[in-house]
């Protein structure tokens, strides 16, 4: 049997993991290795993907992906049995001769003198933090910096490397690395994350676990004491862990692993005093983990350890040479890591020997090398745990999780209520709160506009400086200024619904659809950022972790409406459809949504049949979203955008008032028409005609678009467009608007992600969508308006 | 022009330049030095 067989609410026990490549690598490093039990906890609206129950946290996977896991009956009771059968075979016997009190880094006791090896004084201690995805690694950050990173609650928020320097720690810095699961060559952001922490630069290790899920996160514990940097392991979420009748014996824990530990909690700021003193002693001091060797010599019959150690010897002189840690590079070698082996330079004699030694090893244990690697952690951990941690009962985060699962992801209410959702985020940052702020704002900056202009008139300031400051300067950047409330309050709903773990929720929901279309489940999580701006968009989809699906998804985001449009939306709605502006908006986001899809179908068939990538995700529990972090996100949203306004915004509105004030001899134009803005934008006139919008000052807000979207309003304004606009040719230009290329940061952003071929094509492609689409949108009009 | 055309001129000139100058420096500051030395930059998307 299958998991994809499995009756909802069914337990079994996982025999073997089939598929290869990547997916199966990352199903062995969430802990589904052979022996663990498993259940069936729901399936999504559509039936696909399946949500399991494994190791005490809810993980999503694929039903094909799923097919490709064997089961054989039985329950968590039938595996506590076998565990016990293998029972403790000394294995944890205390590398220290230390007691329980003090331990490691009680009373100022911390390491024996003996082997001091303390750094010179001055050394910058460069500290990487590490962990899983969602463990709170961004929220430490916060915490030991005193920056404000936003943080948030779905898998993979981190998706760029942040620094800073510890509190009160000066010759510090830290760097908040992304989160990742292993020490797996398969993504980029492992790799890189593991030749951050080899670099001779780095002098520690500050290591965050979840506490309440701690058994798959001291799996990428181990892999990193493997490397043998000093570290310092911090137990996140303690009081969610105490408050469910857990605990850890944690002078147990450190004695067993030979590292530091702490527990913290970091969103309450506690224990983080103790984690920082701790951190920098063992990085002043150089001290390593006292223990990098995790398999016992009679588990399983042994073939791992014999294995291993074998391998060890074997490549110790070419890890040494290679500046690898010889137990770090012995499990790689094992697992196929074909960095790893490239770097230690085996010569064919040796890579035959290590060959034959690990068939050796998955005859005798039954495995095949990846699995067999992957259980060695995992039965360490256990028996780790069984000595040091009281597991907390169902959390009631996970209760009442669950239960708002049961509506949020139920069969016939998830998309509904998704629906909903996103319509009354809509509504509300348009109708209801949004537009009477952006009222209130734009009369106050018009009263301004006028107050200055009547004072240079006073002053008797010529006519063209008048024009400068009151047409370009009031007119045009203040109407971009005015939607400043809108903006926030749509970052603000979108930051609440990823706070409180939705989001992984409508990734879960949508994957079965977006699948349909070439897409996976998370690249709803870009998309749904791309209706706030694509520039985080387009960096958010390195969540993703195939190629194809983050290159398809890159493409697909500049087609989400992007808040920086909304002020032309409004204007025009405003304009020409007075009242109905809810309805213009809705109507447009159908659209992008409706040519999104086509694109992505014909990028699906053109793009001939390819492998999807597994689609394995964590859900999180619901929580309320944090106030400080909502608050940091705004503030840096709202910074952001009046950085832009008065930046990028304003040397436009004024290169653009300069143009059409003035012809090429540089003398003030009596008309528009004559100035040398009109004779530039009037060549690309007639490819516009056809739509309606063949007037030079339409085409002049259009190509100012580039820069900033908001720049189209700042020009439409300066320019009087206006007036040369039909309700037809206002469609025309919504639509346009709504899907032509996006403005420069985010074809930067496409460049950096997919290189300067695929930013041109963006341009290029969205250009001609926009055209095609425009052009039938206007013809439309024009029979029915 | 009289003078307060011209001192009014300057003002919105000197917040042009500061705002071409504060665009340059944002640029230029961008990136993480922890990338320098890394083995791996060519595979870093970040």
């Amino acid at each position: 049997m299958t998991i994809d067989k499995l009756a909802i609410g069914s337990t079994a026990i996982i025999d073997s993991i089939g598929g290869e490549g990547v997916g199966r690598m990352h199903f062995l490093d969430m802990g589904l290795t052979p022996g663990t039990p498993v259940q069936v906890v729901s399936r999504a609206p559509l039936g696909d993907p399946i949500q399991i129950l494994v190791r005490g946290y809810a993980l999503t996977l694929r039903k094909e992906d799923a097919a490709a896991i064997l089961l054989r009956p039985g329950g968590p009771e039938a595996s506590e049995a076998e565990e016990a059968e293998q029972g403790d075979d000394g294995r944890n016997a205390y590398l220290h001769d230390h007691n329980a009190h003090p331990g490691l880094g009680e009373g100022g006791k911390y390491h024996s003198k003996d082997h001091e090896n303390a750094l010179p004084k001055g050394t910058v201690l460069t500290f990487a933090l590490a962990g899983q995805q969602n463990c709170g690694k961004t929220t430490l950050f916060n915490v030991l910096t005193g920056s404000s990173q936003h943080v948030g609650n779905f898998p993979g928020v981190t998706v760029d490397r942040k620094e800073g320097v510890i509190r009160g720690y000066p010759e510090t810095t830290i760097t908040d690395l992304p989160g990742i699961y292993s020490l797996s060559p398969y993504t980029a952001e492992e790799v890189v994350s593991r030749e951050f922490i080899l670099d001779p630069g780095t002098r520690g290790l500050i290591n965050i676990v979840d506490a309440s899920n701690i058994e798959r996160h001291l799996y990428l514990t181990l892999q990193l004491m493997e490397l043998n940097v000093p570290m310092v392991l911090a137990l996140n979420m303690m009081d969610e862990v105490r408050g469910n009748g857990g605990s850890i014996r944690i002078n147990e824990m450190e004695r067993i692993l030979g590292i530091p530990v702490v527990g913290i909690s970091a969103a309450a700021n506690e224990g983080i005093d103790e984690l920082v003193e701790h951190a920098v002693h063992v990085a002043r001091y150089q001290e390593g983990p006292a223990r990098n060797d995790f398999c016992g010599e009679d588990d399983n019959g042994g073939a791992v350890h014999r294995c291993l150690h074998s391998v060890m010897h074997l490549v110790e002189r070419h890890a040494a040479q290679a500046r690898i840690p010889a137990r770090f590079a012995a499990t790689k070698l094992i697992e196929g890591d074909p960095l790893v082996e490239k770097a230690l330079k085996l010569t064919e004699s040796e890579r035959s020997t290590i060959e034959s030694i690990i068939r050796t090893m998955e005859e005798e244990r039954g495995l095949d090398r990846a699995a067999a690697i992957a259980d060695m952690r995992y039965t360490f951990i256990q028996k780790l745990c069984a000595q040091t941690v009281v597991k907390p009962g169902k959390s009631k985060e996970y209760i009442r999780s669950r239960r708002i699962d049961k509506v949020l992801t139920g069969r016939w209410t998830a998309f509904p209520i998704f629906v909903a959702i996103i319509a009354l985020v809509i509504w509300l940052t348009i109708d209801v709160i949004g537009a009477p702020l952006q009222g209130l704002l734009d009369a106050g900056i018009g009263a301004a506009g006028e107050w200055v202009g009547g004072m240079l008139e006073r002053w008797n300031v010529s006519p063209a400086v008048q024009s400068l400051v009151v047409d370009a300067v009031f007119n045009g950047v203040g109407a971009v200024v005015s939607f400043v409330p809108v903006i926030i309050i749509l970052f603000f709903f979108l930051s609440m619904l990823e706070d409180s773990g939705y989001m992984a929720r409508v990734a879960y929901v949508t994957d079965s659809f977006l699948r349909k279309i070439g897409l996976s489940g998370r690249s709803i999580v870009p998309l749904l950022i791309g209706l706030g701006c694509s520039v985080p968009a387009v960096m958010a989809s390195r969540t993703l972790p195939s190629a194809r699906d983050r290159r398809k998804t890159i493409l697909l985001t500049p087609f989400m409406s992007c808040s920086a449009k909304l002020p032309i939306y409004a204007f025009l709605s405003s304009a020409f459809f007075p009242g109905h502006g809810g309805l213009v908006l809705v109507c447009l986001y159908l659209l992008s949504i409706c040519v999104g899809i086509v694109v992505a179908l014909v990028g699906k068939y053109a793009g001939g049949k390819s492998e999807a990538a597994p689609f394995v995700l964590e859900l999180p529990n619901y929580r309320l979203p944090q106030l400080r972090n909502v608050g940091h996100l705004l503030w840096d949203k709202t910074k952001d955008f009046l950085q832009r306004a008065f930046t990028v915004i304003f040397i436009a509105t004024i290169c653009i008032w300069f143009l059409q004030t003035f012809d090429f001899r540089f003398r003030m134009v009596e008309a528009g028409g004559d100035s040398m803005l009109a004779w530039v934008a009037g060549l690309l006139a007639p490819l516009f005609a056809p739509l309606g919008l063949g007037d030079w000052r339409v085409v002049t807000a259009l190509i100012s678009g580039f820069l900033a979207k908001e720049s189209v309003v700042s020009s439409m304004e300066v320019l009087g467009v206006l007036g040369t606009l039909t309700a037809a040719s206002a469609v025309s230009m919504l639509v346009f608007c709504l899907l032509y290329s996006p403005c420069v940061a985010a074809i930067a952003s496409v460049k950096r992600e997919l290189g300067g071929r695929w930013a041109a094509f963006v341009v290029v492609f969205q250009c001609l969508v926009a055209w095609v689409v425009a052009f039938g949108a206007y013809q439309l009009s024009l029979l029915i308006l | 022009m009289n003078l307060a055309s011209w001192i009014v001129l300057g003002v919105v000139l000197a917040a042009f330049a500061g705002s071409v100058a504060f665009l340059v420096h944002r640029r230029r500051t961008r990136g993480s030095s922890a990338c320098e030395g890394c083995a791996l930059r060519s595979l870093c998307r970040k």
